[in-house]
């Protein structure tokens, strides 16, 4: 199968999906005093992720990706244009989403096992079930015997093992993923894409990958939105009609090559930078 | 006969633990004696009526510690100095807390607890009498001004420097504020609180004693007048030394919770 591509800039939507967003603008105010102007993060950006699908974007560093998966967990205010989840705007974070940072964020005192946990007991779930769901999640990530360690006992990789362990855990409905093997060396990051596509697949969560990684994006997604250099909008969205599961070796195919050229072609334009005056 | 890896490692850790032992023994036992024994050359030649050798100073120490006025006086100054540090840690611990957490009340607080920290207490000690008078009141008021900005400005701090990674983190998951208090600031700022109270401690035992030595003698303020107007030299030193083996016993205390509770 082909890939698949259309321009989806400013594009407005049609029927609804999982996740929209929807003519999205950010714009970071700068300091007053400072001599500095206000930046333009994100321009009229608009998509959409279907329920169940794994949809990566992939973008130059500052074109306001991870700013973008801030918004649609709630963390970062919408100002201009909307985000809905099944219909309903953002108001801030929920427990339909879930979000695996580039840093594990773990808490240092807390065992995996207590990490893990740590949606179940703010959501007030009795201590014998998070427990018993955090083995089990320990084990999915491949954590077993390794429960009542504390993270400075971990590799990164077990780092991060555990905040995806963390966000699984709340079953979450969306899956949010910020660059979250970004700052893993080659072998360990290839381990963790592996163990996400065999969890995912287990799963079917709706999942946002940001991503650095054009291989990782092809990989392990049903699409890919590539995004301009600053401000940020979504300037193709490409279909990865590969079929699953996916497997090692196939970064050799040629599909996977046509498209890892594509979409290196439209990261290579040029970068921009916006502030007020581009307005 | 061959070693295996453990056993050779086991063997050289033996030898570390005797060289530690050295560095953390012997070591500070060697300058000891070199001290008195420049100590007892000092005194044997000065003669002074007011000085005591090493010798007596330890035989007046071994035979306070049986001495039930000793730990009259002792203990009746440090109702006062814990009592003051309760306070400190009470009221401080919360400030610390809060003014961490809310940067509003921070900026209100914060030109006064610089002003704390940098104003020497002890010039508030006449304020504290005239106001108070010579009482246990006056005392524990002043042992509270001591300790006070050095337990708020740590547990300040320990709020402050929380990694913006767990507030994001605990955000993203829906916590609640006081979730937030309870799961994540508090233990998180848990190391910089024990810092503080560590710090508090200190301060309140500088702020007893000062205001025992200086306007309120009640407790070891007295005993150390008694000595001093009785000539008692061996006893007025034997008596600074006890004071100085409860501090450092109850600093190595609040160490030892601080190493228990370290990220």
């Amino acid at each position: 199968m082909n890939p698949t591509a259309k321009p989806a800039a400013g594009a407005r939507l049609g029927a609804r999906g999982h996740i929209d967003v929807d003519g999205v603008t950010k714009r970071f105010v700068a300091a007053r005093g400072r001599g500095s102007q206000d930046v333009v993060a994100l321009r009229d950006t608009s998509f959409q992720v279907r329920r169940g699908e794994f949809v990566s974007v992939v973008g130059p560093s500052g074109c306001g990706k991870t700013t973008l998966l801030r918004m649609i967990a709630g963390l970062s205010p919408i100002e201009t244009g909307r985000i809905l989840i099944d219909d309903r705007p953002i108001t801030g974070p929920g427990p339909d989403r879930a979000v695996v940072f580039q840093h594990p964020s773990l808490l240092p005192w807390a065992t995996v096992v207590d990490n893990i946990a740590f949606g179940l007991r703010l959501r007030r779930v009795p201590k014998s079930t998070r427990v018993t769901r955090a083995h089990e999640l320990a084990a999915l990530v491949g954590l077993t015997g390794f429960e009542n360690h504390l993270p400075g006992q971990l590799s990164g990789g077990m780092q991060q093992r555990v905040g995806l362990a963390r966000a699984l855990a709340v079953d979450p409905q969306i899956l949010l993923l910020d660059e979250p093997f970004g700052a893993l060396d080659e072998i360990t990051r290839r381990q963790m894409q592996d163990e996400l596509l065999r969890i995912w697949s287990g799963t079917g969560v709706t999942s946002l990958l940001i991503t650095h990684s054009v291989d990782e994006a092809i990989l392990l997604s049903d699409r890919i939105l590539v995004m301009s250099g600053r401000p940020g909008r979504v300037i193709e969205e490409i279909s990865v009609g590969m079929s699953r599961p996916r497997e090692r070796g196939m970064e050799t195919t040629q599909e996977f090559v046509e498209l890892r050229h594509r979409i290196w072609e439209l990261l290579s334009a040029p970068v921009g930078v916006a502030t007020n005056a581009d307005e | 006969m061959s070693y295996s890896v453990g056993q050779s490692r086991r063997v050289a850790r033996g030898g570390g633990r005797v060289g530690h032992v050295v560095v953390r023994v012997a070591a500070p036992s060697i300058v000891l004696v070199v001290v008195c024994l420049l100590w007892n050359w000092y005194v044997h030649s000065k003669k002074s009526f007011y000085l005591a050798d090493a010798g007596a100073i330890f035989r007046a120490f071994i035979k306070e510690l049986g001495d039930g006025a000793v730990w009259h006086a002792l203990w009746t100054s440090d109702i006062s100095l814990l009592i003051g540090f309760g306070i400190a840690v009470a009221v401080g611990v919360p400030i610390g807390l809060v003014i961490g957490r809310v940067q509003r009340i921070d900026r209100l607080v914060a030109p006064y607890l610089q002003i704390a920290l940098v104003t020497p207490i002890a010039v508030l000690m006449p304020i504290v009498l005239v106001a108070l008078g010579l009482s246990r009141t006056a005392q524990v008021v002043v042992v509270v001004l001591f300790a006070l900005p050095f337990v708020v400005v740590p547990t300040r701090g320990g709020v402050v420097t929380i990694s913006r990674d767990w507030l994001d983190m605990s955000a993203a998951y829906g916590a609640r504020e006081f979730q937030l208090w309870r799961m994540v600031l508090i233990p998180g700022a848990l190391h910089a609180i024990v810092n503080g109270l560590r710090l508090g401690f200190a301060h309140a035992l500088t702020g007893e004693i000062t205001v025992e030595l200086s306007l309120i003698a009640i407790g070891i303020g007295q005993l150390i007048i008694r000595y001093q107007s009785h000539y008692q030299a061996a006893a007025l030193f034997a008596f600074v030394l006890l004071i100085s083996v409860q501090s450092i016993v109850a600093m190595g205390l609040l160490s030892l919770v601080q190493r228990k509770v370290r990220r």
